[in-house]
């Protein structure tokens, strides 16, 4: 029915709209042949002419009014309004370029900044790994609550006794993250691996996309030579050909350290039997390739590298599931009395995914959430500014018989055009940032993740300071249209006042724009110092003109502990035969790394400590001559030398010889890397050394011990060098190829760029914050000097006055701009308050800087009232240069 | 609603003219509707045959006319369309689309219970 008519009403609409002014003229010529026709009728009746067409004309009653009515049948007016409108609309904003580039601008910033940083938020939180019923996948960790370690893996003992004493798991499987080196054609490369138990992908519900995965049969010993790639590495490496199935790869496992016994020897031959799906990624083990873990029998539940991956039984809640752990974990402390866990817990897949972006995303979302508000109070600020000065204007056009209902529609009108020239201008700009807030996130968030614009987010916030128009821009102008026209008149004929209840309401937002940037700006200001205290934190080496490339030998290749050691002195010795070389040196655990391994022992001549306080220490193996290359000074004695290689001696921190030697040489000294009642050697120290931040700025030195060794299969080699070292890094690779062309050289980085990556995530929340402090303090200012500009707009009369009475031009600059000031310290005084309350929840993510610094206080006040002052500048100036007759005349 | 069908005198225009659910503007609407059943005129035509068959009683001014012929075209009842006339000058000449048929026939029915609801009213009045 409704279609039916479409076909014939559509049509017409049309014409009325685009073939206007051939509808009006048929029009015309419909009702002029009427009147013809009509006259002529009273002509043969014996009427004159003239007479004749008058009476035809009355029968008409006005014709331009039938044709007014005729043409409001075509239901197209509005549109013909609307264009009245938006061009109406378009001339004020033209002639008012100062109040359109603010609001402009104050939307762009609005709109645009929370497009982007809610787009890249959306896309960590919501786009969930590719895993069906993703929130019942959780990893379990175990706990030793005495040391503070929480994410502990398991060994296999303890994962078998999980996996088949727990009721509240549907499925357990143990991974674990190993390294492999790919050799496939030419360039061998590092692939990152993982080792997974047979259920791990049924578990998971993932199907391949080419092949199969795991039986359980190649989980036995010397059966599970078989690979499964990622669809990554498949389309990298092998050009997604579907025929790399049954292709045989050799893949080197490269653990990191052999501990003790020798390394078992393994086949390096895997057959590829599947392709994994794209974006198949699990957040704790990254791996390129995953192989089967053989499920050997252990009954030792020390150490361990299992971590366990499970999947809650459907109707078992969290808290069910931690009871039972913490049962099982009891027991199994009395079946393995040796364990170092006290405790289980487990997170969800998902809490790891998100990790540790969630700080920084809350602190953004923060941020960016003031600063839309921010830019809502500029954007009612500068409405009802505009209102107040066109309230004449509209009483004028209601007294000369305007509908009120028509004035409105024009006014919202405005306020829409405003809003979609701001709102493009806001996608613009979200469509600018939002590439290099993908490109500056740092850490694995947004790795298997797609940030799109979010056009829904973008609804949103044009949304929501569009809202705030209207009830700014519209609510006052409602009540305008009510009062007494003559009052309104008379009020804008003064020339005064112009409602002091609006002035209040405009102070009212100022205060507030200027609290809400002191919120953000003393944000800015502890992240900002969080990252240079970071940044100026003494690492204790020299981290200028170092190379660093890690080498991990396959120990199934370099069996013998003297092939490795033989390989990495060859290297060495190529290395710093290389021009521009000044020295090289190699470690097992690089500073920024991490922190090497924590071992038990005892001090020469020392008072036993309590059998519960044996200290540990972390305990490096290194290169002769690695503490010339990485720039530790020596504080005592001296560096390891090739003649010291494998023999034992040790170089020690400075804290460590002062703690047990404070009052005596340390040189000679024994150290037991034991405990004291177990027996072992005193081994001589030979050095002392600068203390060293092993795992990054933001950790305390702990007491470390170095050994002269180069037996172990992964080092990484440190390069000094006299130019720019990446231009060495080419050199490097070719002198490792050329001992061994199998040999790949991986993660070759500068010391620098470490450095940088260490403090990656504090410096793009104190960049992200100083742009959105920058943004809050641009539009601070912007609010206040609007206020401050319409005060002396309104008060020209008062101040040509006081003038005319012997005011100088400096008491009238003091008096505005002290307005401004009182503005702004209100907002500062309600600011702090809110700062307090607020960045406390910050407290974790700062480094050298308390929640309650200060100085950031301090600084962000003085910024504002600086712009405070700068933007009252303007008017102030404007409001001296009043000429006192002119503005008395003005009355 | 009954008030104000008596009040109102064919004719004369009132402000609510626009309201095409009106049951007294359906009344236009029907006669003009059933006149250009019979077959397609002009609007003079429809002025003059409106006049002849209500036998002067029915008072349209032309003033109201062509608003109303205007809006059953815009809702697609009536279908306009420019023809030659017998003395050769060109006319907007209104047909009825198969739309306005319909319409034609619930406006009737409507107006034929009308009509003997009122009859019965004031019927009622004489007793």
């Amino acid at each position: 029915m409704r279609l039916g008519r479409w076909i014939y009403t559509i049509p017409l609409r049309l014409r009325s709209l685009f073939r206007r002014e051939q509808v009006d003229q048929e029009l015309d010529e419909e009702l002029r042949y009427h009147i013809e026709q009509k006259t002529e009728g009273y002509v043969a009746k014996g009427w004159s002419p003239s007479e004749a067409r008058r009476r035809a004309m009355l029968h008409m009653d006005g014709i331009e009014r039938s044709k007014e009515e005729c043409r409001e049948m075509r239901k197209v007016n509005w549109i013909h309004d609307l264009i009245q409108d938006l061009g109406y609309a378009a001339r004020q904003l033209r002639r008012n370029p100062g109040f359109t580039v603010v609001a402009v601008v104050t939307l762009a910033l609005g709109i645009g900044g929370t497009t982007a940083i809610l787009s890249v938020t959306k896309a960590v939180l919501l786009q969930a790994l590719p895993f069906p019923d993703l929130d019942r996948l959780v990893m379990v960790w175990g706990q030793n609550s005495e040391l503070g370690w929480n994410y502990m893996p398991f060994s296999p003992a303890e994962f078998a006794a999980y996996r088949d004493r727990s009721k509240s798991f549907e499925q357990i499987a143990g991974v674990e993250a190993i390294s492999f080196n790919l050799v496939a054609g030419v360039d061998p490369e590092v692939v990152a691996g993982g080792r997974a138990t047979a259920g791990l992908f049924s578990l998971l519900r993932v199907s391949p996309l080419l092949g199969r995965t795991f039986t359980p049969e190649e989980g036995q010993p010397g059966r599970g030579n078989v690979v499964l790639l990622t669809h990554d590495l498949w389309q990298r490496r092998f050009g997604a050909d579907p025929g790399v199935l049954g292709r045989v790869l050799k893949l080197y496992h490269t653990p990191a350290l052999i501990p003790g016994a020798e390394a078992q020897p393994v086949s390096d031959i895997f057959t590829v039997i599947g392709v994994l799906p794209p974006g198949f990624l699990l957040p704790t083990v990254q791996a390129e390739v995953w192989v089967p873990r053989a499920s050997e029998e252990q009954t030792t539940t020390r150490g361990g590298s299992l971590q366990m991956v499970a999947r809650l039984r459907p109707g078992v809640t969290p808290a069910g599931a931690q009871a039972e752990l913490d049962i099982l974990t009891r027991r199994m402390k009395q079946q393995f009395p040796e364990t170092a866990k006290d405790r289980a817990h487990f997170l969800t897949l998902q809490e790891h995914d998100i990790g540790d972006v969630r700080p920084t995303l809350l602190i953004l979302l923060a941020s960016v959430g003031l600063v839309l508000l921010i830019a809502c109070a500029n954007v009612a600020n500068l409405l009802l500014a505009r209102l107040t000065v066109r309230q004449r204007d509209m009483a004028m056009r209601l007294v000369l018989g305007a509908g009120r209902g028509r004035l409105l529609r024009q006014l919202l009108t405005e306020s829409l055009l405003l809003a979609v020239v701001g709102g493009a201008a806001g996608w613009l700009l979200a469509f600018w940032i939002t590439p290099g807030l993908v490109a500056l996130t740092p850490g694995d968030a947004l790795r298997h993740r797609q940030v799109t614009m979010d056009l829904s987010v973008f609804g949103a916030a044009l949304g929501v300071t569009l809202l705030t128009g209207l009830l700014f821009g519209l609510a006052p102008a409602f009540t305008a249209a009510r009062t007494e026209l003559a009052e309104a008149l008379q009020e804008g004929s003064r020339g005064a006042t112009g409602g002091t209840g609006r002035h209040r309401m405009r102070s009212a937002l100022v205060v507030a724009e200027v609290a809400m940037s002191l919120v953000v700006l003393v944000g800015a200001g502890l992240l900002a110092q969080t990252l240079l205290h970071l940044m100026r934190v003494e690492p204790g080496f020299n981290p200028h003109n170092l190379l660093t490339a890690r080498v991990a030998l396959p120990p199934a290749k370099y069996s013998a502990p003297q092939q490795r050691t033989t390989f990495f002195r060859q290297v060495l010795e190529r290395a710093r035969a290389l021009p521009g070389v000044q020295a090289a040196g190699a470690t097992t655990v690089l500073p920024t790394a991490g922190s090497p391994a924590a071992i038990f022992f005892t001090a020469e001549g020392q008072p036993p400590p309590a059998p519960d306080a044996i200290p540990t220490v972390n305990v490096s193996l290194v290169s002769p001559d690695y503490f010339r290359a990485m720039g530790i000074p020596i504080v005592r004695g001296s560096e390891f030398t090739e003649e010291n290689l494998g023999r034992i001696r040790v170089i020690v921190s400075e804290s460590l010889a002062r703690r047990y030697w404070p009052d005596e040489d340390p040189i000679g000294k024994g150290i037991k890397l034991n405990r004291p009642e177990n027996p072992g050697p005193f081994i001589p120290i030979l050095g002392v050394v600068k203390d060293v931040r092993q795992s990054g700025p933001q950790d305390e030195a702990r007491p470390a011990l170095y050994l002269p060794m180069l037996h172990q299969p992964a080092m990484t080699l440190v390069v000094r060098t006299a130019r720019d070292p990446l231009e060495l890094a080419a050199a490097l690779r070719r002198e490792v190829l050329a001992l061994d062309p199998e040999q790949p050289v991986h993660d070759v980085r500068t010391m620098e760029q470490r450095l940088d990556e260490v403090v990656a995530q504090e410096r793009f929340r104190a960049l992200l914050l100083g742009f959105f402090a920058g943004a809050a303090l641009l539009l601070a200012a912007l609010g206040i000097h609007g206020v401050i500009a319409y005060a002396v707009s309104q008060r020209t009369h008062e101040i040509g006055i006081r003038m005319a009475l012997g005011a100088q031009a400096r008491d009238v600059l003091r008096m505005v701009v002290g307005h401004g000031l009182r503005l702004a310290l209100t907002g500062l005084l309600i600011g702090a308050a809110a700062a307090l309350a607020l960045t406390r929840w910050m407290s974790t993510v700062l480094f050298g800087v308390s929640a309650v610094d200060p100085v950031s206080y301090f600084a962000a006040g003085a910024m504002l009232c600086a712009v405070a002052v700068a933007a009252c500048w303007l008017p102030a100036h404007r409001a001296t240069r009043v000429d006192p007759m002119a503005a008395l005349r003005h009355e | 609603m009954l008030r104000k069908l008596v009040s109102y005198t064919l004719g004369n225009r009132v402000d609510d003219m626009s309201k095409p659910e009106d049951l007294v503007q359906g009344t236009l609407d029907m006669l003009l509707l059933k006149i250009l059943a019979l077959q397609p005129m002009n609007g003079f035509a429809v002025s003059q045959r409106l006049k002849q068959v209500s036998g002067d009683v029915l008072q349209v001014s032309d003033g109201s006319l062509y608003p109303a012929l205007h809006k059953l075209e815009q809702e697609g009842w009536i279908n306009a369309e420019w023809k030659t006339t017998e003395n050769n000058r060109r006319a907007k000449f209104y047909s009825l689309t198969r739309l306005g048929r319909k319409k034609l026939e619930e406006e009737a029915d409507n107006w034929g219970r009308l009509s003997s609801a009122i009859s019965r009213v004031v019927r009622l009045k004489e007793v």
